[in-house]
C-alpha cells in the first residue's frame, strides 16, 4: 500500500489567472454553476507525501571509462541529501564534494501547464443539507465524520463525470484530470461552505474534452439522472443488478486502476446524489422522509438498517428499534442513550426546516432527555467503511 | 465610522426580574443601556428576535388562541414576518430571512408544535382553573416589575410558569466534585422575584414556581418565602447603589467572558476595552491601524498593533478601504469578528462593526 501511495501521481491544483481581456465563460445549467477557462494554469505538486525533499548545493565529479582520470566537475548541483553519496561501479563513478554555500533546504517538486479548466459547483443547496467537506477543528465529531461522506460525494461525482465524458467521447478517462476540489461559500445569506469540482484536460493547451462537457452539460446531466440507453456506462450503473450488488463502488462504476488512491472514498450513490443536487435545487436527499423516488436513496433505509444490525452485533448492542422509520440503537441503563443512523449529506448541525428529519430528531431528543441520556450520530458512509472507528469516536457513552 | 461620543448616564427607575441577575453581575452594563436609551451599539443577535417569535407563540398557545395546526402555521409565519419587518426597519436586513440566520429554526418549530398538541389536554376555566398569560406585576414601590408568562390559579394552588426557549439547566459540580445538572441560578432568582411580586399584589405567595422549555420539559424551583424576600431586598439595594454610582462617578464593572460576550454596549465600556488589551479570547479586537491592504478579489485586510501583538483582520468589503486607510495610526475597536485557525487572525462577518 505504501509503495502504491509513493508511486501514485501527485494531486493537481488549479490556479486562477485574472485576465480582463479573456474572461472566463460562465453558465447556469439547472442548479449547476459552470465555468470554463482556457487561460488558467494547473500545477502538479509532489510534496513527497508531505515529507518534502531535503537537499542542498554540492559540487560533483563524474568519471567515465573513457575519462577515468580527471572526470568532469559539475558545480552548484542541487542534490537530495539521501542521494548525495559517492559511488563507483564499472568505471562509472561520482564523487560528491560539499559546496561552501550549500545550506539544507526543503522543497516540493512542481510542474505546471496551461490547459482548459472546467469548474462546477451547486448554485444553491437546500437548507436541509450540509455539503461542506471542509470541517473545522472545533466541529463536533459527527460533523467531522459526515464531512468525509460529503467529500466522497464530490469526488465520486467528479469521477462519474470523468467516466461519462470518456465513455461519450470514447477516450481514456486519464485524458481528463480531476484537480484538487476547492472550497466555495454559498451566496444565499447562510454563509454555508460547499466545494467546487475542477476537471481539466490532461494535455497542455487543452484537447477540447472539458469544453465538450461545458457545452453539453445539460444533456449529460439529464442522462446521468435518467440514462436513455441501458447498455452504456450510465445505463449499467442504474441497472437493478448493479444497484443490488454494488454497495459503494466497483470496477463497473467508479473504480479504475488509476484512481486507486480514491477507492476507499468512492461511492456511486453519493456521487449520483451530488449530481442530483446539481440538477435539482429542491432535492433534500431524504430529509423529508421520501426515499422512494430516487435511485440513490430508494434502499437507503434498508442499507442503514443492515449496517445498524451488523454494528450492533459486532459491539454487543441488543436494543434495536426504529424511531419514525429511522434505524436506531438504544443502550445504557434503562436504554437511555440512542445512536441514530443518518445520511452523510443531512445537516444535523443546524436543522432549519420543520421536516421528517426534524420530527425524528425531536422525538429522539425527547426520548433521551426524559431519561437523562445522550444522542450519538453515525452516518452510513463511515458506518459502512469503518464501524470500529465509529464505535470509538462517535458513540457517546 | 461609528463613534460612541460622550456618555450621559441616567438614573434607572425600575428593574425587571429577568434583568436582575445580569445587573448583579455587571451593573455598569445596565447603566450603559440606560444611558443609550436601550438602543444597542451592536446588532442584536437574530436568535433574540426568533426567541420573541417562540415566546409569542407559546403565549398564544397558552391563551388558547391557537388550537390547531393550521392556526399554528399561520400564526408562526405571521410572527416570523413581523420580526423580519422589525429587523429590516432597524437596518438589519442581513438577518432576513430568519430561517437562514438562526440555529435550528425547523427543529424549534417542531418543538413548538408539540406544545400545541398538549393544549387540548389542558382543563378549561370552567373547571375552577384560571390562566393569566403575560400578566404585569410590580412591587408597591414600583422599583421591581415585570411580566409573568403564565399564572395558573386554583383555589388553594398557584403556579407561576416562565417559558424558556434556550437551555434551562447547566452542569455544576457538587461538594464531592461530581457533575450534576442544575437549573441556572439566574432563572431561580428571576422566578423567586416573580413570586415576591405576586405576593405584593395578591397577599399570598404562589405554591409552585416552574420553568418550561421548548421540549415541554418542566423544571420546578424549590423556594421559601424568606428567600423571595431576601432577593427582593437585594434587588432594591442593587438598584439604589447602582444609581448612587452615577452621582459619585465611581463606576465598577466586571469584565469577563460571561458578562461581556453578549453585552451590546461593549463599544462604550472603557473597562471592557482595557480588558481586551490582555484577553484575546473574545471575538473583538482593539489596536492601532498599521496598514490596510486591498486584494485583487476586492477583499480588504487591516493590520493592527496592540502592544506587542500584531493582529490581522481579513475579509472587509471593498467599500471599507478608504474609511480604514484614512485612519492609519489611529486606534480602532472591531467587534463581532470570526476567529480564524491562525492565532491573532480574524475575519469580518456581516455583523462586524468598527468603532473609533
Amino acid at each position: 500500500m505504501k509503495i502504491i501511495t509513493r508511486l501514485s501521481r501527485p494531486p493537481i491544483f488549479a490556479e486562477k489567472i485574472n485576465d480582463p481581456t479573456n474572461p472566463d465563460q460562465h453558465q447556469l445549467v439547472k442548479n449547476a454553476d459552470l465555468i470554463i477557462s482556457d487561460k488558467d494554469v494547473t500545477w502538479r505538486v509532489n510534496t513527497n507525501s508531505d515529507r518534502y525533499f531535503t537537499g542542498k548545493l554540492y559540487n560533483t565529479n563524474n568519471r567515465f571509462p573513457f575519462n577515468s582520470v580527471i572526470g568532469f566537475w559539475f558545480n552548484d548541483q542541487w542534490l537530495v541529501n539521501d542521494l548525495a553519496v559517492n559511488s563507483n561501479s564499472n568505471g562509472y563513478s561520482i564523487f560528491i564534494q560539499p559546496n561552501p554555500v550549500g545550506q539544507d533546504e526543503q522543497i516540493a517538486l512542481a510542474s505546471n501547464k496551461k490547459t482548459e479548466i472546467f469548474r462546477i459547483a451547486p448554485s444553491t443547496v437546500s437548507l436541509e443539507l450540509d455539503l461542506n467537506m471542509f470541517s473545522r477543528e472545533t466541529d463536533l465529531p459527527h460533523i467531522k465524520a459526515q464531512s468525509n461522506g460529503v467529500r466522497s460525494g464530490y469526488y465520486s461525482a467528479a469521477f462519474l463525470l470523468q467516466r461519462i465524458l470518456a465513455d461519450k467521447l470514447d477516450v481514456d478517462p486519464t485524458e481528463i484530470e480531476i484537480a484538487d476540489i476547492s472550497m466555495k461559500t454559498l451566496d444565499d445569506g447562510t454563509e454555508r461552505r460547499i466545494a467546487e469540482i475542477i476537471l481539466t484536460d490532461e494535455l497542455p493547451n487543452g484537447s477540447g474534452f472539458v469544453r465538450y462537457l461545458y457545452n453539453n452539460f445539460q444533456n449529460i446531466l439529464a442522462e446521468a439522472m435518467i440514462p436513455p440507453d441501458p447498455t452504456n456506462y450510465l445505463g449499467k450503473i442504474h441497472a437493478p443488478s448493479h444497484q443490488h450488488s454494488c454497495k459503494d463502488a466497483c470496477y463497473d462504476c467508479l473504480k479504475v486502476y488509476r484512481n486507486m488512491n480514491y477507492h476507499s472514498l468512492l461511492d456511486w450513490k453519493l456521487g449520483l446524489a451530488m449530481m442530483r443536487v446539481m440538477s435539482d435545487s429542491t432535492y433534500v436527499c431524504g430529509t423529508d422522509g421520501n426515499f422512494n423516488d430516487y435511485i440513490e436513496l430508494n434502499d437507503w433505509l434498508a442499507f442503514a438498517t443492515e449496517l445498524r444490525n451488523s454494528f450492533a452485533q459486532s459491539f454487543g448492542f441488543t436494543h434495536l428499534s426504529e424511531i419514525n422509520r429511522l434505524p436506531v440503537i438504544k443502550f445504557g441503563r434503562n436504554q437511555k442513550n440512542v445512536i441514530m443512523i443518518v445520511h452523510p449529506f443531512w445537516d444535523l448541525r443546524n436543522i432549519r426546516e420543520a421536516n421528517w428529519l426534524a420530527e425524528t430528531k425531536a422525538e429522539i431528543d425527547e426520548y433521551t432527555s426524559s431519561r437523562n441520556g445522550t444522542v450519538s450520530i453515525i452516518d452510513t458512509f463511515n458506518l459502512h467503511r469503518r464501524p470500529g472507528w465509529c464505535y470509538e469516536k462517535l458513540v457517546n457513552r | 465610522m461609528n463613534k460612541v461620543g460622550k456618555i450621559v448616564f441616567r438614573k434607572i427607575n425600575r428593574i425587571s426580574p429577568s434583568q436582575f441577575y445580569s445587573m448583579k453581575n455587571c451593573a455598569y452594563k445596565s447603566l450603559l443601556a440606560e444611558a443609550f436609551e436601550k438602543k444597542p451599539l451592536l446588532p442584536v443577535s437574530p436568535n433574540a428576535y426568533f426567541g420573541t417569535v417562540l415566546h409569542k407563540m407559546l403565549e398564544l398557545i397558552a391563551k388558547g388562541a391557537i388550537r390547531n395546526e393550521d392556526d399554528f402555521n399561520k400564526a408562526f409565519d405571521e410572527q416570523v414576518k413581523l420580526q423580519e419587518e422589525n429587523l429590516k426597519q432597524q437596518g438589519y436586513d442581513f438577518f432576513v430571512p430568519l430561517q437562514k440566520n438562526v440555529k435550528d429554526f425547523g427543529m424549534k418549530k417542531i418543538l413548538l408544535k408539540k406544545h400545541l398538541r398538549n393544549v387540548s389536554k389542558k382543563p378549561t376555566a370552567s373547571s375552577g382553573l384560571n390562566f393569566y398569560s403575560e400578566k404585569w406585576f410590580e412591587s408597591k414601590d414600583k422599583l421591581i416589575a415585570g411580566k409573568i408568562d403564565l399564572v395558573i390559579e386554583e383555589e388553594q394552588e398557584t403556579e407561576i410558569i416562565d417559558f424558556k426557549t434556550g437551555a434551562i439547566t447547566q452542569d455544576v459540580l457538587d461538594d464531592e466534585g461530581e457533575i450534576f445538572s442544575d437549573i441556572k441560578e439566574e432563572y431561580k432568582e428571576q422566578l423567586k422575584l416573580y413570586a415576591y411580586l405576586y405576593f405584593e399584589t395578591n397577599g399570598k405567595f404562589p405554591t409552585q414556581l416552574s420553568l418550561v422549555d421548548l421540549a415541554k420539559q418542566k423544571f420546578t424551583i424549590d423556594f421559601t418565602e424568606s428567600e423571595c424576600n431576601i432577593i427582593f431586598e437585594e434587588a432594591k439595594e442593587l438598584l439604589k447603589t447602582t444609581n448612587e454610582s452615577i452621582s459619585s462617578e465611581k463606576f465598577v464593572a466586571n469584565p469577563s467572558e460571561a458578562n461581556c460576550k453578549y453585552c451590546l454596549y461593549r463599544p462604550a465600556c472603557s473597562f471592557f476595552l482595557k480588558h481586551l488589551e490582555t484577553d484575546y479570547s473574545f471575538s473583538d479586537v482593539s489596536g492601532s491601524i498599521i496598514n490596510v491592504v486591498k486584494y485583487q478579489n476586492g477583499n480588504v485586510s487591516v493590520f493592527l498593533e496592540s502592544g506587542e501583538r500584531k493582529i490581522t483582520v481579513t475579509s472587509f468589503p471593498t467599500e471599507k478601504y478608504d474609511e480604514l486607510i484614512n485612519r492609519r495610526d489611529k486606534q480602532i475597536s472591531v467587534f463581532n469578528l470570526r476567529k480564524e485557525a491562525t492565532e491573532f487572525v480574524y475575519s469580518a462577518t456581516k455583523t462586524t462593526i468598527v468603532y473609533e
